[in-house]
Parts: C-alpha cells; structure tokens; sequence
C-alpha cells in the first residue's frame, strides 16, 4: 500500500501515541486521599482491577485506532498494481495527457525549472505511473491543438521519447482544440464509459481559458485532472506591442514608434528601462519608472531610418524586478522605407485656372515633403482620366483620384488589379463625381471594383463596406443647410490622424467642408484593424474611409480636397494630413511584414521559376522552404515556418526583405486561473493537484483501488467502538 | 474507648470491657468498626454474656459511606496499609457493595444479641444524631413494658 501524502501519514502516527501520552500524564495526575475504610477499598479494587484494565486499555487502543484511521484517510493510501492483482480486478483505464506547450509554459518556477520542463517531467511520471494495458495518448495544447499520437498507446517508452524532444512553442494555449482533441483519441481507444480521464499539465494561466469552447467536447471524457506546474511567484512584465505612430515619410525623416509595456504581476515594478534599437544599432534608452500591478503604458519615442530599404525596429526590457517570463521582453518592428514615393495624380481637364483643379492643393502639399527631407522623395505625375487607360499604373505607389467624374470599365479592372498587387489608391470625391457610378464602382455587388466580374471578394474590403452596407446617397452643398459642417476626428490613434487628436490648433478640426457625399451606413463607429472609419463630419457621417484590399490600400475621401470642397487646404494640418494619407496609401505593408508566430510571411513575386531564387531565413539563419502560391489573382511567396519569433529574411535574389515575427500577447498574462473558471470549463468535477509528485496521485485517484473511503469508514467504526466502550465504562461505574 | 491510630483490636476491646465491669452496665460503643464483623459480632455476645447491655454506634465519614470520587485518586490507608491507586469512578458500585453487605453482617449480629446497631454520619451533628436516637429507644422500653 503506498500513499498520496507519506507526510500526512507520518504526522497521523504520531498523533496515535496521544490518548497514551494523555493516559500516562493522567496517571501522574491524580489527588491523594487519607483512607480508613481500606478493608472495603482493597476487597472492591481487587473485583473491579480487571474490568477497569480492560475498559483503560479498550478505549485507548480505539482512540489510537480512530486517529490512526484519520490520518490514513487523509494520507490517501491507494494499492499498487501487485497488490491490486489479489485484491480485485480491474477494466482497462485510458488517458490522455494534455500538455500545454505554449508560450507562457516558458516562466521560469522557483526551482530554476521552466514550467514547461517542469510539466514534461509530470507527464512523465504520470506515464511511468500507469499500469500494464492502460493506454495512454499525448496531446500538444499549443495552437493549434494536435494529437502527438493517433489513439492511446501502451508504450511508456515511446511516449517518454515524444515528450522529450518536444520543445515548448510561442503559441498561444488552445485549450477548446486540446479538449476536443483529447476527447477524439479517447474515443478511439479501449476504455469503456468510466475510464476515459484526461490530464491537462499546464501553468493554469486564466487569461488563455475560453469557457464556453472549453466546456463543449468533453463527451468521451470522464474526468479531468488539471495539474498545476506553473511557478507560485507569478510577476511579469511584458513589452506586447511596438507600431508606428505615424506613416513613414522617407530615409532621414524622422518617425514615430509606440510601444506598450504592463505588469502583469501582483507587486508593483520598478527600474523599468527600454532599449531601442534600429537594424541593431542602439539608439535611446526609455526609461519607464514604476508600473502598478495590472497598469500599462504606451511611450512613443522617435526613431529614423538612415537609408531606404528594409528596417527592423526592436524595443527590449533591459531590467525589470519580479518577470519570470522572457519570451515577451522582445518585440520587432519591420519596417519598409522608399527611396521615393512615384504618385500619380489623376483629376479632370478643365478649364478653370491650376489653382482651382481639384488636386493643386495636393500636388503643393506633396512638395513640401521634400522641405522635411534633403532627398528628391517624390515624383509626382498628373493626368487625366482620359489617359489612366494606357499608363503604366505599376511604376506608381500611390494612385490619387481627385473628383473624377467617370471610370471606365477596363480603367476600374486595373486599379483592382493594382492595388490587390500592393498599390496604394485614395479615392477623392467632389462635386463632379457621378454617384451611381461610384455607387457601382465602390460599394455595389460588394466587390471592388463590381465591373471585373473576377472571383474572389476580398474579406477586408468585405468587413468594411458589405457589412456596413453603404449607400452613396447624394451630394451634399454645404449652402443648403444653415448649419456649418466641419470634420471630426475620433479617439482611435490611427496613425494617419494621431498627431491631429484632440488639437485644435492646426485648423483640421476647423476647416468647413462646403460639399460632400452624403454616405449611407449603418457600421456606426466600427473600426477592424484592416477596414474601418477614419474621420467623420460634425454630423456622424463619414468622412474618409479605408481597407487592404490584397496587398494594397483603398482610402476613400467623401469629400473631395479642393477649395471648392473644403477650407481643409488652407490649414495648417493640411500638408501633414495629406502627407501621412500619402504615406498610409503607399503603406509601409506593415500588416503584411509584422505578423504573430505561426502566420506566413507573404511577399509578391513575378513569377514561379522565381521559386528557385527565393530563400526563407529564420531568427537563427537557418534557412526553409518557400513555396509560390496564387493569392487573389497575384503570385506570392509564402513563408510558413514562423514558429519562434524574431527577425526573419525573405531573399530574392539580391534583394533582401525583413520581417517581425512576434508572439501572441495573450500569453503574458500568467495570474492563475479562478477556480471558479476552471470549473466552469472543464467540469465541476475537475481535480487540481500541484506538480509532479501530485500528478502521481492523480493518476491513482480515479481507480477503486483508492482507499481512503475504506479507511473513513474504518475511522466511522472505531469512533461507534470508542462511544461504546466508552459509555459501558460510565455505566458499570 | 475504642480508637486511635493502628489497627483496631475489636475483640480484645470487647473482652477487656466485659471483663472489667462487674455489674450490670449501659455500654455504648463509638467506632468505626473496621475490622472483622465476627470479632464485633462475638464481642458483643461476650457483653450480653455479663449482664451488660451494649449499643453499638459506628461512626463513619460521609465519603465513606457515598465514595464521591471521580478522578484517579491515591487512597493512603491509615491502619497500616498501603497506597492504593484507582481510579474511583469505575470502582464505586463494588465499594459500596462492600460497605453495605459489612453492615448488613453487623446490623444482623448486633440483633441476634438484642443489642442496638446504628451508623453515624459524621457529617451529621452528633447531638441530634443522639438525642434522636435515645429518644427512640425509650419509646421502644415503654412499648416493651
């Protein structure tokens, strides 16, 4: 017989020597008294002598008994598979071992283990604690949930093997597809109703268990044990999130990057200090101060990019108190700067004088950028709709149509084409444009542009204008109503409008709008990182709105950017507004070279003989497979082994693209799990036990070889005993 | 007459005392009788035997007759005899078992001689006790006249 708690056991031992030590300090406590009538004492003691012994000795070997019997309940003796060959027989018991590989299983315990080296070794004992015909299967918890064998094995050996050459990941727990997984491989194998039992060895961090999806699936499992290996002291600071503030303008411009940083633990944390870097060159060194538990900040700082090209940004936690998790002290910004930004402006012939076409603002704002810069960063190009046919659109990283009364259709296929291949197109619309055109070419069919007729419906573009329904109503002028109509700027922190939140100063929030587009929608404020509302009129109607589509962007402007349409030019905040609209537009394809760990890295590519010429680098320098594949009518290469972050390099041949790969943020949050949560995801009935040597226990727990309910019903009779002999005392005195 | 420490001669008491009083006397006898019955019990046919008439008054003390013992007690015996400890609780029955049947033997010889037996309590005031008592044995003379 072995038990769950030897220490529990040992302390119940001696417990059982206290009704003799109490009996002997009794015996040496006892009153004297004179006694004359001896003869009647003597003759009476000499009867009673044997009864009292025996009564003394009864009620103490049944005190010592219950006591005994209490702390071997306690103790949780259970037999093992020798003594339970005798003892009774049993039906085969399968298990399924979830173990939780992902990324905050990298906390380091108090031990000096990681929790994931810490729940390899539970596991294991729980493998080698099993008996022969049991099966066991093994089940990977980081996303996406995979089973490390197809149906219960009955070799430890194996088992041990997979667990020892499994490396824990930067994925987030997928705790809704383990469940689901472990209850698939319960399903192929031998146990009947009963003995199904499932052990999750995690860290039971409670941010990454989404109930509802955890507690569906559990058909074929009877029990669930959850064993806690994650380290009691649980503090963590983590850098979760680095992005540019605003657009890059070019080389030597300065930029803005934004990183946020929380403390996730329970103590305050103090003597935070942030190291930037560009291309691995060291650069400032933001100090942070104190963070309060459950606080988080964003700093921004500045940053430029010496030379066009390809950039990586890398913000790291150079000290911190209290942070058991390293893995999110790190995070990269990839970065995409242009030599020069080819734009070509398109608006219509006419006859009035320069200044008053509906793009010379623009064209005039754009020059300045090469007032912010000692480089020629532009090459601006105007023509009319006429000649958008026959131009070259791909030389251009930016398309800009100013209050273009008309499309054509083939002209609306090649700006889908061209943007779906990463050009950046900024629709502006003015009095001139024809609305049902428009209509048609923006929103109707629910594909941009309808007239292509091509599959394939872009889901940005699709989360933005589908859902939202939008309708191209009417042109607005601003005489018909008595009430001035001027731009408001949401709280959202977009880059392309943060400078301008909450200033009044620069005159975007003052410029009258004298004509716009009146747009039909019922998206309200919905912004998704790819597609949503940018700026809005005074009248909640919106004023810009934008989407990926493919690997390009589509800006659209409800009002167009002459004076005619707006005081907007005449305003300070005009030329950095049309600066980072240009910027944004031509994109920096952020969204595209920062991504999470396990998404592909996506890079355009001529042709598929280019398959050869093109190499996948990792954060180490190793190098894997890239494969060309079709995405929305365009050649791409994908990169998929994006398992660990880091900077990784895409090389075509002499060219050199960079991107970030960082983990997921839900896995800084380590606080451990509300029983109350865990319950309600895996089962009331759910067990917790706490490290390897529990995991032992739990694997003994659900058999009818435990035998704790013997010994307090054991406890049960000896107390009845202890009653009785007691009260037989009392009545023979 | 009859008392002090050591162990009661009962007996050798009686004897002296019949032996010495030549007439016919009233003898009254304070004790607490511990010791043989049948050495009171002949004791007191010794007495009868002389012409005298004996009253036998065993005076004991209220725990001895009651034993309100409850917890392990070490009882140091006064005529001699050693410690005995016990525990009193579990032993009261049998003691006043004891006690009962010595008087029952006592009260039986002390009848069958014509002489009077009667226990005394020491908690009792003995004044009272005894104006009690005399005052029932002259109620008993009248009768017998």
């Amino acid at each position: 017989m072995w038990f769950a708690h030897p220490g529990i056991l040992l302390g119940a031992v001696g417990a059982a020597f206290l009704p003799l030590l109490i009996h002997l300090i009794n015996r040496r406590r006892y009153r004297r008294e004179p006694w004359a009538a001896t003869m009647f004492l003597l003759r009476a003691h000499r009867q009673s002598k044997r009864h009292i012994q025996i009564d003394h000795w009864l009620l103490l070997v049944v005190r010592t008994l219950a006591l005994l019997a209490f702390g071997i309940a306690i103790a949780r003796p259970y037999l093992s598979s020798g003594q339970m060959n005798w003892s009774m027989t049993r039906s085969a018991i399968d298990r399924v071992i979830v173990l939780d590989d992902s990324l905050s299983m990298q906390s380091m315990r108090e031990d000096g283990q990681t929790s994931f080296e810490a729940a390899v070794q539970a596991a294991t004992q729980i493998v080698s604690d099993v008996e022969s015909g049991d099966g066991i299967g093994l089940v990977s918890a980081s996303s996406p949930a995979s089973s490390l064998v197809d149906r219960p094995l009955q070799d430890a050996t194996a088992l041990s093997a997979i667990m020892d050459e499994r490396r824990c990941s930067y994925n987030q727990t997928d705790w809704a597809g383990a469940i689901r997984t472990a209850n698939e491989v319960l399903s192929r194998g031998k146990a009947s109703k009963g003995g199904r039992v499932v052990y999750c060895v995690t860290d039971l961090a409670g941010a990454s268990i989404p109930v509802s999806d955890v507690a569906t699936g559990q058909e074929d499992i009877d029990r669930i044990v959850i064993v806690n290996v994650g380290p009691t002291a649980r503090g963590n600071i983590a850098l979760d999130s680095l992005r540019l503030e605003s657009p890059v303008i070019g080389p030597g411009v300065s930029s803005r990057v934004r990183f946020r940083i929380a403390n996730l633990g329970s103590e305050p944390a103090h003597d935070i200090r942030v190291q930037i870097t560009v291309d691995k060159h060291a650069g400032q060194s933001v100090a942070i101060g104190l963070l309060q538990p459950g606080q988080s900040i964003e700093p921004k700082t500045d940053v430029t990019f010496e030379s066009a090209g390809s950039h990586v940004v890398t913000a790291s936690i150079t000290h911190s108190i209290g942070n058991v998790l390293a893995a999110d002290d790190i995070a990269h910004l990839a970065v995409d700067v242009a030599e020069r930004l080819p734009i070509l402006l398109v608006e219509p012939d006419s006859q009035a004088s320069i200044s008053d076409r509906s793009l010379f603002c623009l064209r005039v704002a754009l020059r300045s950028r090469q007032a912010r810069s000692d480089r020629d960063l532009d090459a601006v190009r105007t023509i009319a709709p006429s000649e958008l046919e026959g131009e070259i659109l791909d030389e251009f990283r930016v398309i800009v149509l100013g209050d273009v009364p008309r499309i054509s259709e083939r002209s609306m296929a090649r700006l889908r084409r061209y943007v779906l291949d990463g050009g950046g197109l900024i629709v502006a619309m003015g009095q001139q444009v024809d609305g049902p055109e428009y209509q048609k070419f923006l929103f109707g069919g629910r594909e941009f542009p309808t007239a292509t007729g091509t599959s394939g419906e872009p889901d940005a573009w699709r989360a933005l204008f589908e859902t939202g329904e939008y309708r191209l109503d009417r042109y607005v002028r601003a005489d018909e109503s008595d009430s001035v109509v001027r731009f408001k700027i949401p709280t959202l922190g977009h880059g392309v409008l943060a400078d301008f939140e909450g200033r009044d100063d620069g005159g975007l929030n003052q410029a009258v709008v004298r004509g716009y587009w009146q747009l039909g929608s019922q998206a309200g404020d919905k912004v998704a990182p790819d597609a949503g509302e940018l700026l809005h009129f005074e009248n909640a109607l919106p004023a810009m709105l934008h989407t990926r589509l493919g690997l390009g962007r589509v800006i659209v402007l409800t009002t167009g950017l002459s004076m005619s349409d707006t005081t907007l030019p005449a305003k300070p905040d005009f030329v950095p507004f049309a600066l980072n609209l240009v910027a944004f537009a031509a994109g920096d394809a952020g969204d595209r070279l920062n991504v999470e760990t396990g998404q592909p890295l996506i890079s355009r590519v001529a042709s598929q003989t280019d398959n050869e010429s093109t190499v996948g680098l990792g954060p180490n320098g190793e190098s894997h497979p890239v494969s060309i594949e079709a995405q929305n009518d365009s050649l791409v290469a994908v990169f998929r082994e994006t398992h660990q972050p880091g900077i990784y390099r895409l090389r075509q041949g002499s060219r050199e693209q960079l991107y970030a790969v960082n983990p997921r943020q839900d896995e800084s949050d380590l606080r451990l799990a509300d029983e109350g949560i865990v319950k309600a995801a895996f089962g009331p009935s759910v067990t917790i036990v706490s490290g390897a040597v529990e995991a032992a226990v739990g694997v003994h727990e659900e058999l009818p070889r435990e035998l704790a309910g013997t010994a307090m019903y054991l406890l049960v009779a000896l107390v009845i005993l202890e009653t009785w002999a007691a009260t037989s005392a009392g009545s023979r005195a | 007459m009859a008392g002090g420490a050591g162990k009661t001669a009962l007996r050798a008491v009686f004897d002296e005392i019949a032996e010495r009083l030549h007439e016919r006397h009233l003898v009254i006898v304070l004790s607490d009788l511990f010791g043989d019955p049948e050495d009171v019990v002949r004791g007191v046919k010794h007495l009868r035997h002389r012409g005298h008439e004996p009253i036998i008054l065993q005076v004991l003390d209220d725990a001895e007759l009651t034993f309100p013992f409850d917890q392990p007690t070490e009882f140091d015996g006064l005529e001699g005899v050693g410690p005995v400890l016990t525990e009193p609780r579990l032993m009261r029955d049998r003691y006043l078992e004891e006690m009962k049947a010595y008087m029952r033997v006592m009260r039986r010889g002390c009848h069958s001689q014509e002489a009077d037996y009667e226990v005394l309590n020491t908690s009792a005031k003995m004044s009272l006790v005894l104006s009690s008592y005399l005052a029932m044995r002259a109620k008993r003379s009248r009768h017998r006249r």
